[in-house]
């Protein structure tokens, strides 16, 4: 993944260095493994974090395993809403979403507000292909709920500033604050349990912190 | 050179003989070889698999591009695992890295298909969805609305189940154009103008996700993983062949050293025999010379 040319194509000495150069991952890196960043506790650290994400047993896994009784009425509409408005042609898998590679901006263009940032470039930052301007891995919708800020620079501070922008540049068209509440809700039953319990919304707060810090 | 040196030097050169037709005469690698050919297996099972996912997709029945991942994932795999096996012909080679290349490209149109498949099944889910909606709002508003909306799913229909017809491109085009020019009331300006953008989009993905499947579709990966797979048999076949023929030349060799020392022991004995006969005359004659024959019974002997 991170070495791939399709994917991060990074090498172990650029890897390194940048972790070495970069203030925060350098003292994090010396407080947990008492030395600086080497490939083999980068390694441990990749493998520690992608362990915290798997996070089963969501309610909408309940009620797809046939506990209908495991989201209300309101969040089933919700989900009916997701796949009406065609969210689930990129947001679907078993991850919902995180399989495919879509362009941000197919009805509005959401970088029309310069200077654009090497983030904002998407792949092409990496291909240098013109036609992966602006595109993005389609990212995965467990936990969404408690994992604010959202898009690649953390320009929505909350669910509900996404799921607009998302209706606004890629469905076409401002959805009503009533649709918008019950997907939300919808997005709301796909958080899972860590470590068996429950991940917390109150997780929300931290994130959305740092997203005005960096504003 | 001395008998001894001569000795060490017939000696090394048996050795080195022995040592070269022992290794040439060894079976070839039975496990890489069946690894190679498990891998070509599984690059062909992975691109059948992607091909018919890819027409799944394509015709909406796919619900989820996990599967596609998995195949491309399967792809790759097999592709890694040729590459680091160790040396096959000059020929199989060139067609692995070809092989290799093409692995790289299909993945490479795998997610321009994903990417622009997701599009147009999020269109038209789309377009189906607001152009019953409007076809509703019509029937009790604007009934010529009504009727632009009911030709242009119509001409889209058409479009549809025969997207490289020109005239039925045009058609939607046209409808498409009408409808956005048409005044509508407000309740369903939303709708008119979501729908007219959904439809172009229809209308310009359409035709590039085809041709992005044309492309995947004729990938030459079974093709040439089964000249790669004749390829590397035969190369087996060969190498089989060649240790049969060293191992019956060592057979020989051994068949020749058994005889070599035979005769070695033969000529020990008749040695030996002439060793202990000329012991024993020895012998008699110190014995006789003990008692004092004369020297014409000794001559005598």
């Amino acid at each position: 993944m991170l070495l791939h040319p399709q994917l991060m194509n990074t090498s172990w000495q650029e890897l390194i260095a940048k972790l070495r150069s970069h203030p925060p991952y350098a003292a994090a890196f010396s407080r947990i493994y008492r030395s600086e960043p080497r490939r083999a506790d980068v390694l441990d650290a990749l493998g520690a974090f992608e362990r915290s994400l798997v996070t089963p047993d969501a309610r909408f896994d309940r009620y797809l395993r046939g506990q209908h009784e495991a989201i209300t009425p309101d969040e089933e509409r919700g989900y009916e809403l997701f796949k009406t408005y065609g969210c689930t042609a990129c947001h679907q898998g078993v991850n919902v979403g995180g399989n495919l590679f879509q362009r941000f901006g197919i009805f509005h263009d959401p970088f029309d507000d310069p200077p654009l940032s090497v983030a904002d470039l998407g792949r092409f930052a990496i291909t240098r292909r013109p036609s992966d301007r602006h595109v993005f891995r389609v990212p995965s919708l467990r936990n969404a709920a408690v994992t604010a800020p959202y898009f690649h620079d953390g320009r929505a501070r909350t669910l509900t500033e996404a799921v607009q922008e998302m209706a606004r540049s890629q469905l076409g068209r401002p959805l009503t604050d009533e649709h918008i509440d019950l997907i939300i809700k919808f997005l709301r039953t796909l958080t899972g349990e860590y470590n068996g319990k429950p991940l917390s919304d109150q997780a929300e707060g931290k994130p959305q912190r740092e997203a005005r810090r960096r504003r | 050179m001395g008998a001894a040196g001569r000795m060490v030097l017939v000696l090394a050169s048996l050795l080195v003989l022995l040592t070269y037709l022992s290794l040439r005469g060894a079976t070839p690698d039975t496990v890489l070889n069946e690894g190679r050919l498990a891998a070509l297996d599984a690059l062909i099972l992975n691109d059948a698999g992607l091909q018919r996912d890819l027409l799944k997709a394509r015709a909406g029945l796919l619900r989820d591009y996990d599967p596609l991942v998995s195949d491309v994932e399967g792809l790759r795999e097999a592709s890694t695992s040729l590459e680091t096996g160790r040396g096959v012909g000059a020929v199989a080679g060139s067609h692995l890295e070809r092989l290799a290349a093409e692995v790289n490209e299909q993945e490479v149109l795998v997610d321009e298909f994903k990417s622009n498949n997701a599009l147009l099944q999020n269109s038209l889910a789309y377009f189906a969805h607001v152009s019953c909606r409007l076809a509703r709002l019509a029937s009790a508003q604007d009934s010529t609305t009504g009727e632009a909306v009911g030709e242009l799913a119509n001409g889209m229909l058409r479009f549809l189940a025969a997207p490289s017809d020109g005239e039925a491109a045009a058609s939607v085009s046209r409808s498409l154009g009408g409808l956005a020019r048409r005044p509508v009331s407000p309740t369903m300006r939303e709708d008119t103008r979501a729908l007219v953008a959904h439809g172009r989009l229809i209308l310009k993905t359409l035709p590039v996700v085809d041709n992005v499947l044309a492309r995947l579709l004729a990938t030459r990966i079974t093709e040439r993983a089964g000249v790669i797979q004749d390829l590397v048999a035969d190369d087996y076949r060969r190498a089989e062949s060649r240790a049969r023929i060293f191992r019956v030349l060592l057979y020989l060799a051994a068949v020749l050293l058994v005889l070599y020392l035979g005769r070695l022991y033969l000529r020990l004995r008749a040695s030996a025999r002439a060793l202990a006969e000329k012991a024993a005359l020895e012998a008699r004659l110190q014995r006789r010379a003990g008692t004092g024959g004369t020297p014409h019974q000794l001559a005598a002997i």
